[in-house]
């Protein structure tokens, strides 16, 4: 569904993304694995044409154009929310310029997100919760095929989370794919596929849990193989002797 | 615990953050770290000069008011400062409102030092010229009516200042609930207002500067009525004060220290409620229903919506109407007048551009053109209702409407429109005015050229001839502003 090749990234001389090949197929969520500061977000800015770039980015075999944006439902790491409207505001606005009239289904996303009580309060008064909650309402909202998530569960409390996570795999089931950043590894071993691990940019191993204990040779779980192969194993026990000091 | 003077540190820090957000709210479009960087370092220069300012025109009134020595005098100036020191500090006040104390609830600061950090925040808005008045004006009475009028004269000005800083508290909480609490229909209007009042609150000085002179010799005309009533007057807030210090008597004295009780009282409420954070006007709401359109209609209501609930952009669009009259009482008519029409209408475009959320709309299935049109259409239309107003003025001033002229802007004012947003993103002009001044400068010029370029094709040729051609490169503009806006239809909005 989601073919990216040779994909680069940079800001001024800072090379963010360097020649990164992955590819998400249609019915299976993708996890992009990382430390902060690794590239995921600026991989995630450049599939939905937010940063320049250089490589080539296809979905569903099309360059991601303007009418191609309605195939996909963003959730950025940072809020992108126009603070002086309400939720409902906002929703409306985005629904309208997407074209959708399924009152029905935004209905029913804004209860199943518990923000009913708040969709008449200006969105900059709502905590960073209910926030993330309105940017992922707006992402779901025109049901789109592909998903590309970039840290969502952040700030969500435990219900919502759940509530996202089950959403993304009724979504795979009927067909759709996900692309999901996190630096949270239990989520990406619990939810994803697949998985591919970026480390200053580039990345260093992609595949099932499988495919990655055994590059790694690892029996542990996903954070002991993500340290081997970050190689920052050494590095941590060294940190934690000198703080221990 | 921290001492006074940590606690006078600390709360210089938020008032620096308090300055940050006044100046920042004009320049929301600043995005570099440069530019932000800029606005923190103007921030504080800003609010200074302000205050220099009014302390400036308190001292210039408090020595008129002493040369002139008379009860009415002192009287109005004690008015003057209760009125302008409220209405001056409007903003800066609720500005102060939104800024969060809390954030000292995870240092090792306790609730009474939270509160006092509060306080001297608070203190810091008005020290300048609150400070000055009460040194100052005693001083003057001291010299003008005598050693011991000082007194009287420092209760005079204390009791107005307390007065005027419960005043100023009061409006800003009851300002900021209505500017910040998004509502729909009739309150909607409702909170226009209020943010036009908001907004012309900060130019209430400059106002009083203009008028001064007349408002003085108004004052002449009245001290008849106040002799024939200075009963009444030595009983009536603030003259009481005024006749303390000029002819005191039981009745002055006794009313004075009652208003010196009551001001001093609300003072202390006001202080009170500084330490306590606006609870928003909210609605608590189960019921939902979506008002859908069509994408474009969206666009012009969401920004409609941004415009009116922004103080800044609102005085924004109200500015080509509001100039316009205001340039017309003033006898200014014909091409000055439209060019300055056609200035404003183009201010006002730039800032809505920039107040737009390109990121977000990078995220839509929208182009560039899309949002160009958009921001386009709302500015024509700010500019058609002004001409409006203004022709309404012209019939009732008797002056000659020129209707060729103003036909031949309408789509000229959409092809400048298209054409300064074009320019003014492949010259990299993404900010706001005050952060490109040149730039923006250059692009209000060629705007200008290009609403007026067939206004002025229309008065140098004569007869059917001058129509014509004025007529043709009106359209010859308006086509090539739509050529632009097609090509732009397939772009990213952001990029």
């Amino acid at each position: 569904m989601l073919f990216v090749s040779n994909l680069t990234v940079k800001y001024g001389d800072l090379v963010a993304v360097n020649r990164v090949d992955f590819e998400v197929h249609r019915g299976e969520i993708f996890g992009l694995l990382g430390p902060n500061g690794a590239g995921k977000s600026s991989t995630i800015k450049a599939i939905m044409g937010l940063v320049e770039f250089e490589g080539e980015i296809l979905l569903e075999g099309r360059r991601i154009g303007i009418e191609e944006k309605n195939k996909i439902g963003y959730v950025p790491e940072e809020f992108m929310l126009i603070e002086s409207l309400t939720p409902l505001e906002f929703f409306e606005f985005v629904a309208s310029v997407r074209g959708v009239r399924d009152e029905e289904r935004l209905a029913r996303l804004i209860y199943a997100f518990g923000i009913e009580k708040h969709v008449n309060k200006p969105i900059a008064a709502l905590s960073l919760g209910t926030k993330k909650k309105v940017q992922i309402i707006a992402a779901l909202m025109h049901s789109p095929k592909f998903l590309l998530l970039d840290e969502p569960l952040n700030g969500l409390d435990a219900k919502s989370s759940r509530i996202l996570k089950e959403l993304l795999q009724v979504h795979v089931e009927k067909g759709g794919s996900v692309l999901f950043s996190t630096h949270v590894m239990e989520i990406a071993e619990k939810l994803c596929d697949r998985i591919a691990v970026i480390n200053n940019g580039r990345i260093i191993a992609e595949g099932t849990m499988e495919d990655l204990r055994e590059m790694a040779r690892s029996e542990g779980n996903l954070e002991d193989i993500f340290l081997k192969l970050t190689g920052e194993e050494e590095y941590i026990r060294g940190i934690i002797n000198a703080l221990s000091k | 615990m921290p001492s006074l003077s940590e606690l006078w540190h600390l709360s210089g820090i938020f008032y620096r953050e308090l300055a940050f957000r006044s100046l920042m709210e004009m320049r929301r479009a600043a995005r570099s770290e440069k530019a932000i960087m800029k606005v923190v370092q103007n921030s504080l220069t800003s609010l200074t000069i302000n205050k220099v300012f009014l302390a400036l025109v308190f001292a210039s009134a408090a020595v008129f008011a002493g040369i002139q020595g008379t009860p009415m005098a002192y009287g109005s100036y004690l008015l003057l400062v209760t009125f302008l020191f409220a209405l001056f500090f409007l903003q800066s006040v609720t500005y102060f409102f939104q800024v969060n104390f809390d954030i000292l609830k995870t240092l090792p600061v306790g609730d009474r030092e939270r509160n006092t950090v509060a306080m001297l925040t608070f203190l810091r808005i008005f020290d300048l010229p609150l400070a000055l008045n009460l040194l100052l004006f005693p001083l003057v009475c001291g010299i003008a009516a005598g050693g011991f009028s000082a007194v009287p004269a420092f209760f005079g000005i204390a009791s107005a200042e307390m007065l005027a800083v419960a005043i100023v508290t009061y409006l800003s909480r009851v300002f900021y609930r209505r500017l910040a609490s998004p509502t729909s229909g009739w309150k909607s209007a409702l909170r226009f207002i209020f943010i036009v009042i908001w907004g012309l609150s900060f130019f209430v000085l400059y106002a009083f500067m203009a008028w001064m002179p007349l408002i003085y010799a108004r004052l002449e005309d009245y001290q008849d009525i106040f002799f024939a009533h200075e009963l009444l007057f030595r009983i009536v807030y603030p003259f009481s004060f005024s006749y303390l210090i000029v002819a005191p008597d039981i009745l002055s004295s006794l009313a004075s220290l009652i208003y010196f009780l009551l001001s001093f009282l609300a003072f202390r409420w006001a202080f009170g409620v500084a330490t306590k954070r606006v609870v928003l006007e909210s609605q608590d709401s189960v019921e939902i229903n979506f008002r859908f359109s069509s994408p474009m209609v969206a666009m012009l209501r969401k920004d409609f919506r941004i415009t009116t609930r922004n103080p800044g952009l609102a005085m924004l669009l109200l500015l080509p109407a509001m100039e316009g009259l205001l340039l017309m009482s003033l006898g200014m008519t014909g091409i000055t007048l439209l060019s300055m029409l056609s200035t404003f209408t183009i201010i006002f475009l730039y800032s809505i551009f920039g107040y737009e959320k390109r990121d977000l709309m990078g995220t839509l299935p929208v182009s560039r053109g899309f949002v160009y049109l958009g921001k386009v259409l709302m500015a024509s239309f700010v500019f058609l209702v002004s001409l409006i107003l203004v022709d309404a003025y012209s019939l009732f001033a008797h002056y000659v409407v020129n209707s060729a002229s103003q036909l031949l802007m309408l789509p000229g004012i959409f092809s400048a429109g298209v054409l300064v947003l074009y320019l003014g993103d492949l010259l990299g002009l993404r900010t706001s005015v005050a952060m490109n001044a040149v730039g923006f400068l250059l692009l209000i010029a060629l705007g200008n050229a290009v609403v007026l370029l067939p206004v002025i094709l229309l008065s140098l040729l004569t007869g059917v001839f001058s129509i014509a051609v004025a007529g043709i490169a009106s359209s010859l503009l308006f086509l090539v502003s739509i050529l632009l806006l097609l090509r732009l239809n397939g772009a990213e909005p952001h990029i």
